[in-house]
């Protein structure tokens, strides 16, 4: 219990380095969401990727596909190899990927069931977008099948029907997205930068503050067994962590006016898996012996390279292509990475790659911080 | 019947090649303010810290109160209260809350520790700087935060190595009386330093250790006893030449002059009026000197003349 509550005592030397990074991610965020007013509550039409095999070629599937690169953009998947395709759905490059059978437009003159279970559509399964693809394809080909039977021949039905389509703007609802939502990850996309430099800068040289080697040695010598002084110690900033974290998503969900959805249900366990690599890194360092004083100068290191190199200020996407390369080995990249497709309608078995390789940097760093901790400890022995 | 607190056994504790405790022995009985002198480097701290526990030991057996000492026994830990020679507080905590930390890691009562922690503070005399950190306590302040963090549980032995070093004359009586003091009261003292004087004034029993091994112990008395040095004689004294200084040594009791800038030392052992002899010699051959008086021998001159060296190098 004291070691405990002394954990908070000397936390309040740092109470400043936290409100002072705390006010830094607020206008951070604040100078990320002026960014993106501009798009505000405009509606837009969603233009999917689809790969496509056409092994019908006839003048129904021609028809089709022609209707889809309306609306979308279509990727010969002859070009493409199957690896190749799985690859694209799962970064989700392309929505869909679709192969007419032969036969098929047979089957409609034919007057056979005219819908999407004809065609073989691989999707990203937690993608909704995928969807929206398969219904455009249903709604096609129900009204091409309802002109043909009613007579018109195959040039005029498939006229008819694009132009129904055209006309008919409640069609494409599903595959209309509203940008301000974005609002909801321009907040969470600066959160690692907060945790991250709110742990490192506080609860970090608290801890390296109990480890040096007078204050430990003089504790060794007390009745307070060595393994309860620590776990006291773990108690405390991890109560002093869940404590950040969770006010720091209140705050990103407070300004982003949404919360307990689906999909902040996904952002918000994408940050605690990113809290809990960014504590296995506390650890690690922690380890390693340090002065409490270097603590402020590894926050802004950490603080810094983390964010720049993982698309943490700067989409991914602005960043050059030697930047990305590192910054694949970042948790922070995998955070975001995880936004990106939570934003693109990704659901938990999308990002779960991503929450499992931060997982993974937290769990090898860690490893690490420990050997390299006990090799430090032998050579002081 | 006199029970022994700490027994140190044959310890010897070697650092890669050096040895810097061979077959160092020691008991401390209890309700003695037992004295460990040597000079720095001897193994002091380190002695202390194979008591602790500390560090691991080659050879040897220590026991405290009786019982095996190993870093488990924290029931032994409990009774012991130490101050270290590095000064170990906490520089983001105030002076009250440095000593309820360290109090706290041995007693769990909330209103026992409260009551104990303010004993410790009026004890050392820190009532003004209650609200104050570290860094804003002077050396010599500081050394007492340093100790009422270590005896702020009131134990049964207290271990103080070197308190007071680099401390001011006023904080350095504060000390030593307040050492007495807690002995007084029933505690078992441990008290090393390089200072011949504090060992002399305040402990009653006295080792000297130099180079990791035992060099003598006893009371300052016996231990002085314990030499052929029984007066010392100085005398401030310009241009005297080697002719004087061969007669002065020739003096009936003297066995040993030195002349060095200025100042003339004279070895006595034995013998009632040396120093009128040696005011004899000076009238008789007409020099004049400054200063003259005569000292009983040191802790020093005991170490000296066991080992053929100082305990400090003259400052
Ligand atoms: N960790 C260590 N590694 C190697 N040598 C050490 C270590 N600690 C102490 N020594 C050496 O062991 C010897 C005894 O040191 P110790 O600190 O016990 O002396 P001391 O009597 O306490 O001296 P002082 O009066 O300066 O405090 C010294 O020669 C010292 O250099
Ligand atoms: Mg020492």
């Amino acid at each position: 219990m004291t070691v405990f509550k002394a954990f908070f005592k000397v936390l309040r030397k740092y109470k400043m380095s936290l409100i002072m990074y705390l006010v830094i991610s607020l206008g951070i965020i604040y100078i990320l969401s002026s960014f993106n007013t501009k798009g505000n509550a405009s509606y837009y039409r969603v233009s999917q990727g689809i790969a496509v095999r056409d092994n019908d070629n006839s003048e129904i599937s021609k028809g089709l596909i022609e209707y889809l690169s309306t609306i979308n953009e279509i990727k010969n998947a002859e070009e493409l190899t199957d690896e190749q395709i799985t690859d694209m759905i799962y970064y989700t490059r392309i929505s869909n990927s679709l192969i007419i059978p032969a036969g098929f437009g047979e089957a409609i003159l034919n007057g056979e069931d005219a819908s999407m279970l004809k065609i073989e559509s691989t999707k990203n399964a937690g993608a909704r977008m995928g969807y929206s693809v398969e219904t455009e394809i249903d709604s096609y080909l129900n009204l091409l099948s309802g002109y043909l039977e009613g007579g018109f021949d195959m040039a005029e039905a498939e006229k008819l029907t694009m132009e129904a389509l055209a006309d008919n703007s409640s069609v494409n609802v599903i595959a209309e997205v509203k940008v301000e939502d974005d609002k909801l990850f321009t907040m969470f996309q600066m959160l690692p930068y907060g945790i991250l430099t709110m742990l490192f800068s506080a609860v970090l040289p608290v801890i390296l503050r109990f480890g040096t080697m007078l204050l430990k040695k003089r504790s060794d010598i007390s009745s307070t067994p060595a393994y309860k002084r620590q776990i006291s110690i773990a108690l405390a900033a991890g109560l002093v962590s869940v404590f950040i974290v969770i006010a720091l998503i209140a705050l990103a969900s407070v300004l982003a006016k949404e919360a307990f959805t689906g999909r902040w249900w996904l952002v918000v366990i994408n940050v605690v898996t990113l809290s809990i690599t960014v504590v296995m890194l506390l650890v690690a360092v922690s380890n390693l012996n340090m002065k409490p004083e270097v603590a402020s100068a590894f926050t802004n290191v950490v603080g810094l390279s983390f964010s720049f190199l993982g698309g943490i200020f700067v989409p991914i996407e602005f960043l050059g292509s030697g930047a990305k390369v590192i910054g694949q080995f970042l948790p922070t990249y995998w955070y975001s990475e995880a936004l990106t497709r939570i934003k693109a309608d990704g659901g938990f078995n999308d990002i779960l790659n991503c929450l499992l390789i931060q997982l993974l940097f937290g769990v090898m760093v860690m490893g690490v911080g420990l050997v390299a901790g006990r090799s430090i400890q032998k050579r002081t022995a | 019947m006199s029970e022994t607190v700490v027994e140190v056994k044959n310890l010897v504790k070697r650092y890669k090649e050096l040895i810097a405790l061979d077959n160092f022995n020691m008991k401390i009985e209890k309700g003695e303010v037992f004295g460990l002198l040597g000079p720095n480097g001897s193994g002091k701290t380190t002695t202390i810290n194979c008591i602790l526990s500390l560090l691991d030991f080659d050879n040897g057996e220590i026991d405290v109160f009786g019982e095996k000492m190993t870093s488990q026994r924290y029931d032994l830990k409990k009774r012991i209260g130490i101050v270290m020679q590095d000064v170990a507080v906490f520089e983001e905590l105030s002076v009250e809350e440095n000593i309820d930390y360290f109090c706290g890691l041995y007693i769990n009562d909330k209103n026992k520790r409260k009551q104990y922690v303010e004993e410790a503070i009026n004890f050392v005399g820190l009532e003004e700087f209650k609200k104050f950190k570290p860094k804003k306590l002077s050396g010599g302040l500081l050394r007492r935060l340093n100790i009422a963090c270590g005896i702020a549980h009131k134990p049964e032995l207290i271990i103080l190595d070197e308190p007071t070093v680099a401390v001011d004359p006023q904080s350095r009586n504060k000390i030593l009386e307040g050492i007495t003091e807690l002995n007084k009261k029933g505690a078992t003292i441990i008290y090393t330093s390089h200072y011949m004087e504090e060992v002399e004034q305040i402990c009653t029993h006295i080792l000297i250790m130099d180079k990791g091994k035992n060099v003598t112990e006893g009371s300052a008395e016996e231990l002085k006893r314990s030499i052929k040095n029984t007066e010392n004689i100085i005398v401030y004294i310009k241009n005297l030449n080697d002719e004087h200084v061969k007669a002065i040594n020739a003096i009936n009791h003297v066995y040993d002059v030195t002349y060095m800038s200025g100042r003339l030392e004279i070895k006595c052992a034995g013998g009632r009026h040396n120093i009128s002899h040696v005011i004899d010699y000076f009238a008789s051959n007409n020099l004049d000197y400054d200063r003259i008086y005569s000292e009983l021998p040191t802790l020093n001159d005991v170490f000296l003349e066991i080992t053929g060296k100082n305990l400090r190098d003259k400052e």
